[in-house]
C-alpha cells in the first residue's frame, strides 16, 4: 500500500536569474496513514520550502511529490484547485491570529473549505468539527480576537479536520502556546492519529515539542535530510553529528552543563563538514 | 544568607493606577552575588512586569502598590529617573526577547554599542569604539571588527542578542536580568546564548534574574526558582526539589510537559533527583 | 463604519452640511425665486433687499437664484469626476495584485504617467479636444484622478493579499474571486471610502477652478465658479460679492474632508485599517522568529 506523502529525491531552488539559490537538495520523505513525523529544522534550513512543496505552492526543479498517489507537480492550476477542494492535504498554520480572518467568527472560518467546496450550508459538519477540537457552539460565535490562543488553535485545525484529510501538514503548531494548551494541542493529535488514522507531518524547529507524540522524526539541515528514523531511536542514538547538537542544545529538566563541551565540539565538527 | 543579597524584593505588589487592581503580588525573593534566581511562568503571569519593577521600568498605566527593592542594601521602590541613572547599566542591565527592536535599523551595531559605552560614562569616542569590538569579542563574536560595522538586518538573531548582552555588561553590572532573552531563538542558537550567560556569570561574578516560560531553560541555569500564576508565585524553592518534588498544580503541569511532551521523556533515567 | 461617523462631532457636523448641500443639488434650482437667467437692467449690481435676497450681477440676475440654480451642475461635475476616477482606478488597483506580473507592470506604468500630468492644463486641454462642456472636461479630470484610487487600492490590497488567512483560503482550494469577496473587499472598502470622500472635496474644487476660468461652461448657465469670477470682477461695486459662492465652496469642501477624516477614524476604531500597517493585538507567545 503506498504511503499517503511520499517526497523522493526532491530539488527546490528559489529566486530567480542571480538570486536564485538551492534550497532543499535530494529531499526524501515519506508519511504513511495513522503515523505522525516530525520533521525538525532551524532557520534557512528549507522546512518551510518542503512544506509548500508538499502544498503545492512550490514547484520542485526536480524530483517527486507523490500525496495519495498524484504527482503535485503534474497539476495545472485548475487541477491544483480541484486538489486542494478535496481535502486530501490540509495545512495548520504556525499563528492562528494571522490565519484565521480576524472579521469571520470561528464557525465561518471553520466552515469556508466546505463552502468553497458549494456546500451553502455546513453548519453540521462545522459543529461536528468544533466538537471534535473540543469547542462548542458558543466558541463558534467568537471572532479570533475574542479566543485565548489554545482555543484559536483548535479553530484552526477544526479548520482543517471539516474537510476529512488524510494528512495534516502542521508548521509549529504549539509554539506559540502556553504548556497547559500546548498539552492539550499534541494530546489532540495524538487521538486524531489514533483515531481516524490521520496521516501527519509535523514542522518544528524544535525536536523537545515533537519527540511527545511522533513516531518517526526526520532531521533537515541546510536542505538536506541527515537523519530520519523512529523517534526513540533518533533521540537516544543520534548518528549525524547535528541531530546530536540539537538535541545537545535543547533544554531538558535534566540537562545541565555537562553537555557544553560536547556542544562545542559538535559545533567544529559541523563547521568542518561545511 | 548571612551577608547583604545584591537584590533582594520583600511582598512586591503591582497594580492598575487606574482602579488599583493587583496584577502582581506576593513576590518575594533574594538574589545573592553571582547568584542566579529563575522565574518561570506564562504571559499574563506577571513575571515581566516584576522584572520591570526592578528595573523601575514599570510601565505608565501600572504602578508599585507595595512591598520593598533592595539593590545591594539600597532602597529602590519610589526611585525616580535620576535616580536610577547611576544604577542603570552599572550595577543591574537586562536583555530581553525581540532582539532586534532594541537596535536602530539605521546606524551599525557597533557604533550603537560604543554610543552606550559612552553614555555610560567617561571614555572617548576611540576608546568607545574600542572597547565595543573587545566586548563583541567577549561574547562571542567571530570577527568582532566586522561585526562593528555591520547593520542590524545583516545579522542573525542569535549574534543581535550577543549585542545586546554587551551592551548590558558593558558597564560592568552586578546583575542581569534575562527576561525571556532567548524565546525568539533556533535550539540551538539558544544554547549558545545561554551558555554565554553562565560564562559571564563565571568569568565575572554576575548575578542572574532569568525568566522565562520555559522550566528546562530555568533548570539550566538557576539555583532557585520562583513559579508565578495569574500574578502569584505559586511555588518557590531550590530548582532540583522543585523539579523532583512539585507541589503546586500548576508547577506539576509544567513538568509534565517536559516529562510527557518533551525529551525528558526518553531522559528519565539520567534524571538526578535532588 | 458609518455609525462610528455619526458618533464624532466632526463627522456629524460634515454629515449635517452634506446633506443640506445634496438637498441644494436637487431642489436648487426649483427653489429659485427668479430665473436665474432673467436679467432685469433696471437693477444692476443691487446690494441685497427683500426681493433679491443676495443683490444682483452686472446683468441684473438674481444672485440667490443663479446660486441656487447652479448647485447641481457644480455637485454633479464634481461627482462625475470622482465616480469616473474611482471606475478607473479602484478596478485596476485591484487587478494589478491579483493579475500577477504583467499586468501589474502595465498598469503602474499607465498610471505613473497619468500622475505626471497637470490637472488643470490637461483639463483645459481635453476640453479643447472633447469639446468645450463641464463634462468633458469633468471626464478628463477623473483619468486624472484614477491614478490616486489606483494606489490607495492597490496598497491597501497588498497589505491583505499577502495576510497568511487569504493564503489558508487558498489552500482550501478557494478561487481568487472568491478571496476577494470573502476576505477583501471588507477589509480595503474602508479605505477607499476615505478617498472617495476626500477626492469628491478635491473634485469640488477643481470645478470651482475650472469654472471660473470659464472653461466648460457657456455663459449664461450659472456654476458656483463662475459666480465668484464675476463677483470678483465687480468686487468695487459689491465687496461682499465674492464671499457667499466662496463659504458655499469652502464649506462644501470642509464637508467632504470632514467626512473622510471621520471616515478613517471611524475604520481605525473599529479595528480595522484603512491604510498599511496591521496593528494585531499581541499574542500570548510571539511566534518564532529566528
Amino acid at each position: 500500500m503506498p504511503e499517503l506523502l511520499r517526497v523522493t529525491d526532491l530539488d527546490v531552488s528559489l529566486g530567480r536569474g542571480r538570486r536564485r539559490s538551492a534550497v532543499l537538495h535530494g529531499v526524501d520523505l515519506a508519511v504513511d496513514k495513522g503515523e505522525i513525523v516530525g520533521l525538525i529544522g532551524e532557520t534557512g534550513s528549507g522546512k518551510t520550502t518542503l512544506a509548500r512543496s508538499v502544498l503545492g505552492s512550490v514547484t520542485p526543479t526536480a524530483g517527486r511529490v507523490v500525496v495519495d498517489g498524484i504527482d503535485i507537480a503534474s497539476l495545472g492550476s485548475r487541477g491544483r484547485r480541484a486538489q486542494r477542494r478535496a481535502g486530501t492535504v490540509q495545512y495548520v498554520f504556525q499563528d492562528p491570529l494571522l490565519s484565521l480572518d480576524p472579521d469571520l467568527t470561528a464557525a465561518q472560518s471553520v466552515g469556508e473549505g466546505l463552502r468553497v467546496r458549494g456546500d451553502r450550508d455546513p453548519r453540521e459538519a462545522v459543529d461536528r468539527s468544533l466538537a471534535d477540537v473540543g469547542l462548542d457552539g458558543s466558541h463558534g460565535e467568537r471572532r479570533p480576537a475574542e479566543l485565548s490562543g489554545g482555543q484559536r488553535q483548535r479553530v484552526a485545525i477544526a479548520r482543517a479536520l471539516v474537510l476529512d484529510p488524510q494528512l495534516l501538514l502542521c508548521d509549529e503548531p504549539v509554539s506559540a502556546l502556553d504548556a497547559a494548551n500546548r498539552i492539550q494541542i499534541l494530546t489532540l493529535l495524538a487521538r486524531l492519529r489514533d483515531e481516524r488514522d490521520l496521516g501527519m507531518l509535523f514542522i518544528s524547529h524544535d525536536l523537545g515539542s515533537v519527540a511527545g507524540i511522533a513516531d518517526r522524526i526526520a532531521v533537515l539541515y541546510r536542505g538536506r535530510i541527515v537523519e530520519e528514523g523512529p523517534t526513540e531511536r533518533v533521540i537516544l542514538e543520534p548518528e549525524h553529528p547535528y541531530t546530536r547538537l540539537l538535541l545537545g542544545s535543547a533544554p531538558t529538566l535534566a540537562g545541565g552543563e555537562a553537555d557544553r563541551d560536547r556542544r562545542q565540539e559538535l559545533r567544529r565538527l559541523l563547521a568542518a563538514e561545511a | 544568607m548571612s551577608a547583604e543579597s545584591l537584590l533582594a524584593v520583600r511582598g512586591l505588589e503591582i497594580a492598575l493606577r487606574s482602579d488599583a487592581a493587583l496584577l502582581v503580588h506576593g513576590v518575594s525573593f533574594d538574589l545573592d552575588r553571582g547568584g542566579c534566581v529563575g522565574i518561570v511562568g506564562e504571559s499574563g503571569s506577571g513575571k515581566s512586569l516584576t522584572c520591570r519593577a526592578i528595573l523601575g521600568i514599570l510601565p505608565n498605566a501600572v504602578e508599585l502598590a507595595a512591598g520593598s527593592v533592595r539593590l545591594a542594601g539600597t532602597e529602590v521602590t519610589g526611585y525616580r529617573e535620576r535616580d536610577w541613572r547611576p544604577l542603570r547599566g552599572k550595577r543591574v542591565s537586562a536583555v530581553f526577547q525581540d532582539p532586534a527592536s532594541y537596535l536602530n535599523p539605521s546606524i551599525p551595531v557597533g557604533v550603537q554599542l560604543a554610543e552606550s559605552l559612552r553614555v555610560l560614562g567617561g571614555i572617548n569616542r576611540k576608546d568607545a569604539a574600542a572597547r565595543a569590538v573587545r566586548l563583541l569579542g567577549t561574547v562571542g563574536l567571530v570577527d568582532p571588527e566586522r561585526v562593528y560595522h555591520r547593520y542590524r538586518h545583516e545579522l542573525s538573531g542569535g549574534m543581535l542578542q550577543r549585542v545586546l548582552i554587551a551592551i548590558a555588561i558593558g558597564g560592568d553590572p552586578e546583575l542581569l536580568i534575562a527576561d525571556e532573552a532567548t524565546t525568539a531563538l533556533d535550539v540551538t542558537v539558544q544554547a549558545e546564548v545561554l551558555d554565554l550567560i553562565r560564562d559571564l556569570r563565571e568569568t565575572r561574578g554576575l548575578a542572574l534574574l532569568v525568566v522565562s516560560h520555559d522550566l528546562a531553560v530555568i533548570a539550566q541555569l538557576a539555583g532557585e526558582v520562583l513559579v508565578m500564576r495569574d500574578g502569584a508565585v505559586v511555588e518557590q524553592g531550590g530548582t532540583a526539589s522543585v523539579l523532583s518534588a512539585p507541589r503546586h498544580d500548576y508547577t506539576k503541569l509544567l513538568v509534565r510537559d517536559h516529562e510527557e511532551y518533551g525529551l525528558d521523556r526518553f531522559y528519565e533515567s539520567r534524571r538526578v533527583s535532588a | 463604519m458609518f455609525r462610528s461617523v455619526l458618533r464624532q462631532p466632526v463627522g456629524l457636523a460634515s454629515v449635517i452640511v452634506l446633506a443640506l448641500v445634496a438637498l441644494l443639488g436637487v431642489f436648487g434650482p426649483l427653489l429659485a425665486p427668479f430665473d436665474p437667467l432673467a436679467q432685469d437692467t433696471s437693477t444692476l449690481l443691487a446690494a441685497p433687499s427683500a426681493e433679491h435676497l443676495l443683490g444682483t450681477d452686472d446683468l441684473g440676475r438674481d444672485v440667490l437664484s443663479r446660486l441656487l440654480a447652479g448647485s447641481p451642475l457644480s455637485l454633479l461635475s464634481a461627482v462625475e469626476a470622482v465616480a469616473v476616477g474611482l471606475l478607473l482606478g479602484v478596478i485596476p488597483g485591484l487587478l494589478s495584485v491579483l493579475l500577477g506580473r504583467g499586468f501589474e507592470w502595465v498598469a503602474l506604468r499607465i498610471m505613473d504617467s497619468l500622475m505626471t500630468l497637470p490637472f488643470l492644463v490637461f483639463a483645459i486641454a481635453m476640453s479643447a479636444l472633447l469639446g468645450n462642456g463641464l463634462h468633458q472636461a469633468m471626464f478628463a479630470v477623473g483619468i486624472l484622478v484614477a491614478p490616486g484610487f489606483f494606489r490607495v487600492t492597490r496598497a491597501a490590497t497588498l497589505a491583505h493579499y499577502s495576510a497568511p488567512y487569504v493564503e489558508a483560503a487558498r489552500l482550501l482550494g478557494a478561487s481568487t474571486f472568491w478571496i476577494v469577496r470573502t476576505h477583501l473587499w471588507a477589509k480595503i472598502a474602508p479605505t477607499i471610502a476615505v478617498s472617495t470622500a476626500g477626492m469628491l472635496g478635491a473634485g469640488l474644487v477643481i470645478v470651482s477652478s475650472l469654472t471660473f476660468l470659464g472653461i466648460g461652461v457657456q455663459p449664461p448657465e450659472p456654476t458656483w465658479g463662475g459666480l465668484l469670477a464675476t463677483d470678483l470682477r465687480f468686487l468695487y461695486q459689491r465687496p461682499y460679492g465674492p464671499l457667499i459662492p466662496g463659504i458655499l465652496i469652502v464649506l462644501t469642501v470642509g464637508a467632504f474632508n470632514g467626512l473622510a477624516d471621520a471616515l478613517r477614524d471611524g475604520a481605525r476604531s473599529a479595528g480595522q485599517t484603512v491604510v498599511r500597517a496591521r496593528v494585531l493585538p499581541v499574542a500570548e507567545r510571539t511566534s518564532h522568529v529566528r
